[in-house]
């Protein structure tokens, strides 16, 4: 049931923006998000499906070329997220430089196929500060939101444990 | 307290010692997945991703109605998100908000003075306008019709700049059109389901829009650089133009109508190649965008 929470949340966060609002106008990534958060908590098959089910949304209603979010947000969950967990550990903090290096690759690979497909003339030299932006929402905010997550995971299955006899999730991302 | 190696939290008084039929049964460990399971992943991955792409590329069928039915979907979600949100708004707007009403209702009593004025002189020149286009015997422009819409939400993505609109194909929304407030050019419609669209606001860097300068009349293209943000391209070094200039669009390309406002020229930049580069301030403020009018063809 928590994948498909976290697939909402990308589609109310797309469609509402609601950090935008916030003083500052940050707007994280919720996507790139629940991919890491996916590829550290389940195993590698709903990992894949999640970050590319996140992915999927999140091109689709913004309204791009569809399928190069999702392959690589399925990556993420797939094999990024946890090769960082296993060689880096799950602290909240030690993600930035994996959301920071998703944050490049994701926005290259984006503006990329964009340039190639749908906006010839878009420079690269217009592409930095968005870049810049987004590297900047999705460091300031990202760990805040993975703790959240992981945080309103474990509310969530403790509940859910209490009824049904579940198992908790593992992954805490406490700061060590 | 431990019993048998376990910890057992006490919740009364009385408790009763938990033994193996009572706790819950665990889970078997999982069997570690074979090495070639992450390849089989990553190809499904790839085949299903670059697929997308190709239909999306080729504009298949298929794509374009998963759009509609992922925009369908997500429509009863987001009108209760925008009730609760109007709510919220509402209280502020009602009550909080109104510290400075009666400054600014003195200040626009002034501005409606102002804006009669300049009202009567322009219908003067438009009657002039008219009689003139009879005596010339020009063919009589038909304003398009209009589909008014409201703004049901706004794409969080930084890369691109999108609106939802509540408005479909049910209305005669379509692929395409024009979208437009009273203060100017917004964007166009990009994609349409039965009740809920997408538009691609001119301040999207996949955005390109032909326009004048409405002083000089030369030409260029307005492109987006996202956040809020425009330039002016393809405008040689030594044309005339000035910070301040407002932009119309020209017509050119069937999108969108001649003479809709863009923006003006906020600043110039001479960068040693034959085009300027001109910095745009669209006249609109899109992140307070409540309202807009569809132009849809006769």
């Amino acid at each position: 049931m928590f994948p498909a929470l976290l697939l909402v949340c990308v589609i109310v966060h797309q469609m509402n923006a609601p950090f935008s609002r916030l003083p500052g106008g940050l707007e994280p990534d919720l996507a790139l998000i629940v991919a890491v958060y996916g590829g550290f908590t389940y195993a590698r098959g709903a990992a894949t499906a999640l970050g590319f089910g996140a992915g999927l949304l999140q091109e689709t209603l913004a309204g791009g070329l569809i399928g190069v979010d999702a392959l690589s947000k399925g990556l993420t969950g797939l094999l990024w997220a946890r090769l960082w967990r296993q060689v880096m550990g799950e602290g909240a903090l030690v993600q930035v430089p994996l959301l920071a290096m998703l944050s490049v690759v994701d926005g290259v690979a984006s503006f990329a196929t964009a340039k190639l497909f749908s906006a010839p003339s878009a420079s690269w030299g217009m592409f930095l500060p968005l870049l810049g932006w987004q590297l900047l929402s999705n460091l300031l905010l990202g760990p805040l939101l993975l703790g959240g997550v992981a945080a309103v995971h474990r509310k969530l299955s403790r509940g859910t444990r209490a009824r049904w006899g579940g198992h908790e999730p593992t992954v805490t991302l406490q700061p060590k | 307290m431990r019993v048998r190696g376990h910890l057992v939290h006490q919740r009364s008084h009385t408790w009763i010692e938990p033994t193996a039929a009572m706790t819950p049964p665990r889970k078997p460990p999982r069997r570690p997945l074979a090495p070639w399971t992450g390849i089989v992943y990553f190809l499904i991955l790839a085949v299903v991703s670059l697929t997308l792409v190709t239909w999306k590329v080729k504009g298949r069928a298929p794509v374009a109605a998963f759009e509609s039915v992922v925009l369908s979907v997500t429509l009863p979600l987001q009108h209760s998100i925008r009730w609760v949100m109007r709510g919220v708004g509402g209280v502020w707007e009602r009550y909080i908000g109104l510290v400075h009403v009666r400054q600014q209702n003195l200040r626009m009593q002034e501005e409606i003075k102002w804006l009669r004025e300049e009202n009567n002189r322009f219908l003067e020149a438009y009657l002039q306008y008219q009689r003139l286009q009879r005596l010339l015997n020009f063919k009589e422009w038909l304003p398009p019709e209009m589909v008014a819409t409201e703004v049901v939400g706004r794409d969080s993505n930084n890369w691109t700049e999108i609106i939802y609109i509540n408005k479909g194909t049910r209305d005669g929304v379509g692929k395409g059109l024009a979208v437009v407030t009273h203060e100017g050019l917004v964007g166009q419609v990009i994609h349409a389901a039965p009740m809920l669209s997408k538009v691609m606001l001119i301040t999207d860097f996949r955005s390109g829009v032909d326009a004048l300068v409405q002083r000089t009349r030369t030409s260029g293209v307005v492109a987006g650089r996202g956040r809020n943000v425009a330039e002016l391209k393809f405008l040689p070094v030594g044309s005339d133009v000035q910070p301040g200039d407002r932009l119309i669009s020209s017509g050119m390309g069937g999108v969108f109508p001649k003479g809709l406002i863009i923006g003006e020229v906020k600043g110039i930049h001479l960068n040693g190649n034959q085009f300027q580069d001109v910095e745009v301030k669209p006249s609109i403020d899109f992140s307070r965008l409540e309202e807009v009018l569809v132009l849809v063809k006769r």
